[in-house]
């Protein structure tokens, strides 16, 4: 389309003849026609003209040309150009875009008798903004500034109640002493260089210093004030809800962008001065502040629209913090989540519109249960975009930031920008488990979906496509292969067809009727893709434990029959192919995406479950910031080493990083408190899905870091003591768990900090650890399906409600009675060894202290198993005999193991050798160890075993007589021990209900960080006031101290 | 010495709009105070463009070598008039309807959006 007409680079003027042409034609041909629809028609076809010419001067701005569009015949400096760089270009796309979108979306949404002069106002916004983006002279980006905003203004208020009103007065006070501050800028630099051309002025700068500053500085404030920077964005929490959804869509998406884009032409204009960085330090901080205190703002709105607006100046914080970097992966980081920005959040807006406008309220509660529809499917892509989790295009962009800003500034601005992304991964999540509750069925208006669906399509594509998100984001230079090296995403060869067949399993799934069928396809598709993997490798060992877990409860799910259940084994399927794809790679970048993918899956998998959701809310906020520590340490992987290749991690930092999060990931003290959401709240097959294939893959990881890094000394033995306090922490929860699976979360925690232990103590404890980590995959995922049986049965894994009841099976009950021996380390199960070899290994390691604290976990494990045997010993009842099947094959292996483990670590040995860890092979060096102090350590072992079980017998001797007396603490609380409360034997713990209550407190830390987090965020919100002199004031504060800054 | 006294009354002026904003609490106070401040800046802006002995430059028939005010500024000038003219009314329009609605112009009852 180049040279159209003759007119070369002038065919861009177009961009802002469409809109102006259309807010002259709609009211003029209105008062010819009479028919309020020809406005909409109108305006749907001078967007889509701008549209297609957007496109198209996108596409060529990224073929390498900058357009320049000459006003007037005036050649610059004299006369007013444009000069369309990346950032104008897709600004500019991005409002037409949205615009076209709204525009239909309007159509639906604004009622008839308005339309006329609303469409005509949102013409002239898009003009505006347009040319705000577009130019290249300064004072003709004022001239379109305000009359993007004045549009604004008036848009604000299209419902004119008195609390519009309020906002779009307000809104205009501020946005006017914003355009002030930029004209006395502007009016300075005229006056010290007598040019207002953009380049001209860059080109010229640097000869009145004291003028030059003071410019720049009422320049950055003005156009901070419209680009929602903290604290000058007091009107944007106000504006942007009173708006209609549309407009809200256009002003969060699109019009707060022209404030970036200006503060990025600023930038072009000091480039060259001594005060640069000064000035990207200023907006550093600037632009972290904005993100805590948009993302604390946030947190606790009542009003979902509120609550986005607020997101809205957090996510123009973590722009400007990349913008702030001013490299060239900082800018196309910003440029990037500039645009995944507008398109999701213009998603949010416009998908939330559809359900205000289903249950006529904006109250977060109000909208409960309203999303199981389109709307809400669109939600959530828009709200995991801009979580930034995968597989949409959210992921990219902040990881780039993160990358650029670690890259320029270091590690604390990293840490700082997590921290708010944690807090907004909060509220997001809190908000999809709200609308994805049960409730009223909602209309759906259809222009409204048309256009919800578009935009939605459009982020879920650019998702899957991250070379476009590239080639944009480098202006056309494609130059983020090494930092994103998307292209090995895409898995190769068989694997891929594995993981083909485990989606197309869970499709199938989802289809009434063939559940059955799919479970089977998908059980048959996850061993074919473990079959690809086969081999004596350690991700081909893993594989093979995540695949006994997700086998056995997916096998065992074919008896539910609930609507919700054919969903959950969708997930479940989706979650392994992403599980399978995070082991078959060495690519740490690849392996973050697919660990992120999973655990969105498990998320959805607690939101199947309407009474699970909040549950799920809690720990996948608690694994979020779980994987930002992962995160940071791969984005320290490649900034310190370039590469993001698995054996890279030979650097000892990041390594680190992904050690600690690993171990927190398997529940080290102090952060199991994740179980009592994660394991505990979930159905009892996610949580053996999570408990046996996920924490397998943490231990993975953990393995994989200490292996190819020697972890500092330090750490290192922190980590063990850690994990050997948590064994026993955790067997203590256990003890006292008042619900069955209260008592299998807590012993999972336990029985992995061995494995933790193990890996990091090395030696024969590292041997130990693989054999008990194949054996949690076993009897840890062999328990939770006995919960689901329990549960299928009953209705209920309450220990007290069971009580009196409680049978199972027959041959289900002596199966758990086997797994849980093995559990508990009695021979000849494979537990035993496993646990003689990380006794003796931390023996040998000099961890005497850890190996005691095994010895009474392991006491501690016979109590609790004992206490779930005891519940489950009621008379026999029919139900869940299918479990029989996978249960059998666990006892099995555990059995077999026991006696026979040599084949295991055979393999085992094969798999570890290019680690260089050794595996003792025979009885006598299991029995004896290899050093001198071989004999020394089985006595020591020996007499270790006779103490726990002095210990246990003390435990439950004391226990006895406590019987009925006082009252009786279990799972957090006292109970008056009547019969109803009381359930059979559960006071043997009598003694240690003191010790308990203080623990319990302990445990409820996290509560007090959300409590005081909560606190903080409703004093931070307290600065936006609602009085407008105050927010005036803030101005004027902002501009002395970015002056006093600029002037150091 | 002049030109010091002409700027720090333009400041003042321009400080003295910016005070009402903060101080005064009635809506259509600050949009006076708001309107102050612009005009202290159109002072401002015309003013850079003036040349000492300087005629204005619309003239044809004069030799290069005269001196003549710069025209860039005044065009800017009248441009941000226009805009503040449009942007005061749309403010009085707002607090004119707010008026309507809840009988208050008073910045202390604008506070229904807040926090």
């Amino acid at each position: 389309m180049m040279g159209f007409l003759g007119l070369g680079d002038q065919w861009a003027s177009l961009l802002i003849v469409f809109p102006l042409l259309g807010a002259f034609l709609i009211p003029f041909v209105y008062a010819f026609v009479k028919n309020k629809k020809v406005s909409a028609w109108i305006a749907i076809l001078t967007t889509g003209a701008g549209l297609i010419v957007a496109i198209d001067t996108l596409m060529k701005v990224l073929g390498g040309h900058t357009i320049e569009v000459i006003m007037g015949g005036y050649i610059p400096p004299m006369g007013i150009n444009w000069r369309i760089d990346i950032w104008g270009a897709l600004l500019t796309t991005l409002i037409y875009f949205i615009g076209f979108l709204a525009t239909i979306y309007s159509m639906g949404y604004v009622k008839e008798d308005k339309w006329v002069q609303y469409f005509a106002t949102m013409q002239v916004m898009i003009a505006g903004a347009v040319g705000v983006a577009m130019t290249g002279d300064l004072f003709n980006m004022f001239v379109f500034l305000e009359v993007a905003s004045i549009a604004a203004y008036i848009l604000v208020s299209t419902e004119a109640e008195a609390s519009t009103l309020e906002a779009s007065f307000k809104y205009l006070v501020l946005g006017s002493m914003a355009t002030s501050f930029i004209l006395l800028g502007i009016a300075i630099l005229y006056g010290a260089y007598h040019t207002l051309n953009i380049y001209d002025i860059a080109s010229k700068i640097g000869a009145h210093p004291m003028l030059d500053i003071t410019a720049i500085a009422l320049l950055l404030v003005g156009l901070g004030v419209e680009g929602a920077m903290f604290p000058l964005n007091s009107w944007l929490p106000d504006a942007h809800p009173s708006a209609p959804s549309p407009i809200s869509a256009m002003l969060s998406g699109t019009l707060i962008k022209i404030g970036l884009v200006g503060i990025v032409r600023v930038l072009i204009i000091v480039k060259n001065t001594p005060y640069f960085d000064r000035i990207l330090l200023i907006l550093l901080v600037w632009g972290i502040l904005t993100s805590l205190w948009g993302e604390l703002s946030a947190l606790r709105q009542k009003d979902v629209k509120r609550m986005l607006a607020h997101s809205s100046s957090a996510q123009m914080g973590y722009i400007v913090a990349a913008l702030s970097t001013f490299t060239p992966i900082g800018i196309a980081a910003a440029l990037m989540h500039m645009l995944v920005h507008a398109l999701s959040k213009a998603l949010l807006f416009m998908s939330t519109g559809s359900l205000i406008e289903g249950r006529h309220t904006r109250d977060i509660e109000g909208l409960k249960g309203s999303g199981r529809n389109l709307s809400g499917a669109m939600y959530a892509v828009g709200a995991l975009s801009l979580m930034g989790l995968p597989p949409l295009p959210g992921f990219f962009s902040k990881f780039l930031i993160l990358v650029s800003v670690y890259q320029k500034w270091g590690l604390t601005p990293v840490i700082f920008i997590l921290l708010a992304a944690a807090v907004e991964i909060f509220y997001y999540l809190r908000l999809t488990a709200v609308l994805f509750d049960v409730g009223e069925k909602i209309k759906e208006n259809g222009y409204i979906l048309l256009s919800a669906l578009l935009l939605g399509i459009t982020v879920v594509v650019l998702g899957f496509m991250p070379h476009v998100l590239e080639h944009i984001a480098t202006a056309g230079k494609d130059t983020l292969s090494s930092v994103l090296p998307y292209a090995s995403l895409m898995p190769s060869g068989s694997f891929l067809i594995a993981l083909g067949l485990l989606l197309g399993s869970a499709v199938i799934c989802l289809i009434p009727g063939l559940r059955v069928v799919g479970i089977l396809l998908g059980i048959g598709a996850g061993g074919y893709g473990v079959y690809t993997m086969l081999g004596a490798t350690v991700p081909a060992v893993v594989s093979v434990l995540a695949y006994l877990a997700v086998f056995g409860v997916a096998f065992v799910h074919m008896q539910g029959d609930g609507k919700a259940d054919g969903v959950k084994d969708a997930l479940l399927f989706v979650a392994f192919a992403s599980l399978l794809a995070v082991l078959n790679t060495s690519s740490m970048f690849v392996l973050l995406y697919f660990w992120e993918l999973m655990s969105v899956m498990a998320f959805f998998m607690f939101l199947t479950e309407s009474r699970r959701a909040m549950s799920g809310v809690y720990y996948s906020t608690m694994m979020t910031v779980l994987s930002y520590i992962f995160m940071v340490g791969i984005v320290a992987l490649y900034v310190g080493t370039g590469s993001y290749a698995m054996s890279s991690l030979s650097y000892v930092f990041a390594a680190a990083l992904v050690g600690v999060a690993m171990a927190l990931k398997l529940g080290m003290f102090p952060l199991h408190v994740w179980a009592e959401y994660g394991y505990k709240e979930a159905h009892p097959v996610v949580a053996g899905y999570l408990s046996g294939a996920v924490s397998k893959v943490a231990f993975f990881l953990l393995f994989i870091a200490a292996a190819y890094a020697t972890l500092p000394a330090k750490l290192n033995y922190i980590l063990i003591l850690l994990a050997g306090i948590t064994v026993v922490w955790a067997g203590y929860r256990a003890i006292v768990a008042d619900d069955l699976m209260g008592i299998l979360a807590y012993s999972s925690i336990s029985q992995m900090s061995y494995v933790l232990a193990g890996v990091l103590i090395g030696g024969a404890a590292m041997s130990g650890a693989w054999l008990h980590a194949l054996g949690h995959a076993v009897f840890e995922t062999g328990l939770f399906i006995v919960a689901y049986v329990i549960l299928l049965i009953y209705g209920t894994t309450k220990i007290d409600e069971l009580r009196g009841k409680g049978g199972v099976h027959p041959a289900i009950f002596y199966l758990a009675i086997v797994l849980f021996m093995s559990l508990a380390g009695v021979p000849p199960l494979s537990g035993f060894v496993s646990k003689w070899l990380m006794y003796q290994g931390a023996l040998d390691g000099g961890f005497g202290i850890v190996a005691v604290l095994m010895m009474i976990g392991s006491a501690m494990s016979m109590m609790y198993g004992l206490r779930f045997i005891i519940a489950l010993s009621g008379k026999p009842q029919k139900g869940g005999e299918l479990s029989i099947v996978p249960l059998a094959i666990y006892s099995l292996i555990t059995l077999g193991l026991g006696i026979y483990p040599w084949p295991f670590f055979e393999k085992l040995s094969t798999a570890l050798a290019p680690f260089k860890v050794t595996v003792p092979l025979t009885w006598k060096e299991l029995v004896l160890g290899t050093s001198g102090g071989g004999k020394y350590t089985a006595l020591m072992i020996i007499t270790l075993f006779v103490l726990s079980f002095i210990l246990f017998l003390i435990f439950y001797g004391l226990s006895a007589p406590a019987e009925r007396k006082g009252k009786v603490f279990r799972g957090g609380t006292f109970y008056e021990p009547t019969d109803e409360n009381l359930p059979a034997l559960s006071d043997m713990l009598w003694p240690m209900g003191h010790v308990g209550q203080y623990i319990s407190y302990f445990d409820t830390w996290h509560q007090g960080v959300a409590f005081l987090t909560q606190t903080v965020a409703d004093v931070l919100r307290g600065v936006y006031t609602g009085y407008l002199p105050d927010y005036a004031l803030y101005v004027s504060i902002t501009l002395a101290v970015v002056l006093k800054l600029a002037h150091i | 010495m002049l030109s010091v006294i002409f700027y720090g009354i333009l400041m003042v002026m321009f400080l003295l709009g910016l005070a009402v904003l903060l101080l005064s609490k009635n809506a259509i106070k600050a949009v006076m105070g708001l309107a102050v401040m612009t005009t202290a800046l159109n002072v401002f802006l015309v003013s850079l463009g003036y040349v000492k002995g300087g005629t204005a430059p619309i003239f044809f028939d004069v030799s290069f070598t005269t001196k003549a005010a710069d025209p860039i500024p005044q065009a800017l000038t009248l441009t941000s008039i226009v805009i503040d003219i449009a942007l005061t009314a749309l403010a009085l329009g707002f607090a004119v309807y707010l008026f309507k609605k809840t009988g208050s112009v008073d910045l202390r009852d604008m506070r229904r959006l807040r926090g």
